[in-house]
């Protein structure tokens, strides 16, 4: 039997990878999705590059070659940093298209019309852009973070004590496997339909412009 | 140079600007004295919006310089910093075809926004104007409405505001009336008149040739990215020696 002591430990390492994992890649992603808005080609294809490099190799790849490969000093040496870092680099692709996306979202008259009152670039961007931008943003980033969720169970093959390294262990050690990873699955879905649910109702205010309104 | 009161409003001299290969400005030159209105019109392709745009620097031009009441503020060759663009489009106004209201804010906020942010007016004194000024064009009812929930014509009407809490030296129009519908045209031409009779300086692309008889002192007859004509409006708009512009002022007032 799976011991609900273990599930609340293992589900705060998810957690903790999770959000972790959420950070980093908005750290990343924001450079990356500036790279790929830029005129200059030489920047746009760098953005690009990281994109296909950090989306075009698995998660698990990624996560090994960070714990095992690479010296990365603390981050090799612990398996929740390690996949919070290799997490976040997988993510951070998918997350600078949401922000490219969003940015992109916003009609070139909107600058204009904040242009033609004086309004600086930086008074354009908060006060203007990323309003219309943010909530398209966050319907996307926040169906991309339902994967980054269920990816973290791949943290326990580099040995993070999350929800799956617990639930495989208890299965090691005589319990029922199909109870097991059942009740654990039951776990994820919890944080991934009501995010879930928000990501569709982001999606739908955007899409019937309640947030983003055409000209 | 600088000759405050004799000095035009706004000169442009020599404006060039092309996209890629394609030259869509060769050189236009026009003098706007202060309180004139000046109409600009000519078919579609001829450089008409790429001129206004230039004039407050959206467009920049490749070429051709730009005075504001007599003070150089861009010799196109030297491309000034960016400081000064913000410092002529606080002097400068622009009302766009499809209006360009913040889509996120209401139209008081709409209008208070740039007072507050690029002026430096407070909170008080900004929303003070732009009730004012809301009123005066005829939206006391709707200042607390989105962009979303207004006609084209109140949107308008709305961008008219925000232009003038900037309190500029020059307002130009880009099609102001091109994208509404036209019983709600009148509406805007109504405040745009009222504008005029102020003594408001004003250039204006537009297609409203009954409007350009009323309003405009002069008119700029545009086509391929030349002046072809220019002169008082009741001259150009009623008895255009020009064939060319005849044909398209008669086209434009639906006689054949």
């Amino acid at each position: 039997m799976l011991d609900p002591a273990y599930i609340l430990e293992g589900l705060w390492i998810t957690i903790q990878i999770w959000f972790g994992a959420l950070i980093v890649s908005t750290v990343l992603a924001i450079p990356v999705a500036m790279l790929r808005r830029t005129k200059n080609p030489g920047a746009r294809f760098l953005g690009a590059l990281w994109a296909w490099i950090a989306r075009g190799i698995p998660p698990i790849a990624w996560l090994i070659i960070i714990f095992f490969g690479l010296s990365l000093g603390i981050i090799s040496a612990v398996p929740v940093l390690a996949a919070i870092v290799g997490l976040g680099i997988v993510n951070s692709a998918y997350l600078g298209d949401s922000i490219r996306a969003g940015l992109d979202s916003v009609p070139d008259g909107q600058r204009e019309g904040a242009a033609s009152v004086a309004l600086n670039r930086w008074d354009t961007l908060f006060r203007v852009v990323l309003p219309q931008a943010v909530p398209v943003m966050l319907a996307s980033a926040a169906a991309y973070s339902i994967t980054l969720l269920k990816n973290t169970a791949i943290a326990s093959i580099i040995g993070a004590n999350e929800l799956v390294f617990y639930a495989y262990n208890a299965v090691q050690v005589g319990a029922d496997p199909l109870l097991s990873f059942f009740t654990i699955g039951l776990v994820y879905l919890a944080f991934t339909v009501p995010v879930g649910i928000i990501a569709r109702w982001l999606d739908t205010r955007v899409r019937r412009g309640t947030v983003k309104v055409a000209h | 140079m600088t000759n405050p009161d004799g000095a035009p409003a706004l000169s442009a001299k020599n404006i060039c600007k092309s996209f890629g290969d394609k030259k869509i400005l060769r050189g236009i030159s026009v003098d706007v004295a202060k309180g004139e209105h000046i109409a600009i019109i000519g078919p579609s392709g001829s450089g008409k919006s790429t001129f206004i745009r230039c004039l407050n620097l959206l467009e920049m031009p490749d070429n051709g310089t730009l005075r504001l009441d007599g003070q150089q503020v861009l010799d196109a060759e030297l491309k000034t910093p960016t400081r000064s663009v913000r410092s002529l489009r606080k002097r400068v106004g622009m009302v766009f075809q499809s209006f360009n209201l913040f889509s996120t804010h209401t139209a008081l906020e709409n209008v208070s926004l740039a007072q507050r942010l690029a002026l430096g007016r407070t909170r008080d004194e900004s929303s003070t104007r732009s009730e004012e000024l809301l009123k005066r064009v005829g939206l006391k009812d709707h200042m607390d409405k989105r962009p979303g929930q207004l006609s084209g014509g109140q949107q308008q009407r709305v961008a008219i505001a925000r232009t003038l809490a900037m309190d500029p030296e020059v307002i130009l129009f880009d099609e102001p009336t091109s994208a509404i519908d036209p019983e709600m045209r009148v509406e805007v031409l109504k405040v745009m008149t009222e504008l005029a009779e102020g003594g408001m300086t004003m250039m204006m692309v537009t297609h409203e040739i009954e409007f350009a008889k009323q309003a405009a002192d002069r008119v700029m007859f545009l086509a391929d990215g030349e002046v072809m004509e220019m002169g008082p409006s009741g001259q150009i708009l009623t008895d255009p020696e020009n064939e060319r512009i005849r044909r398209f002022v008669n086209a434009l007032s639906g006689v054949i």
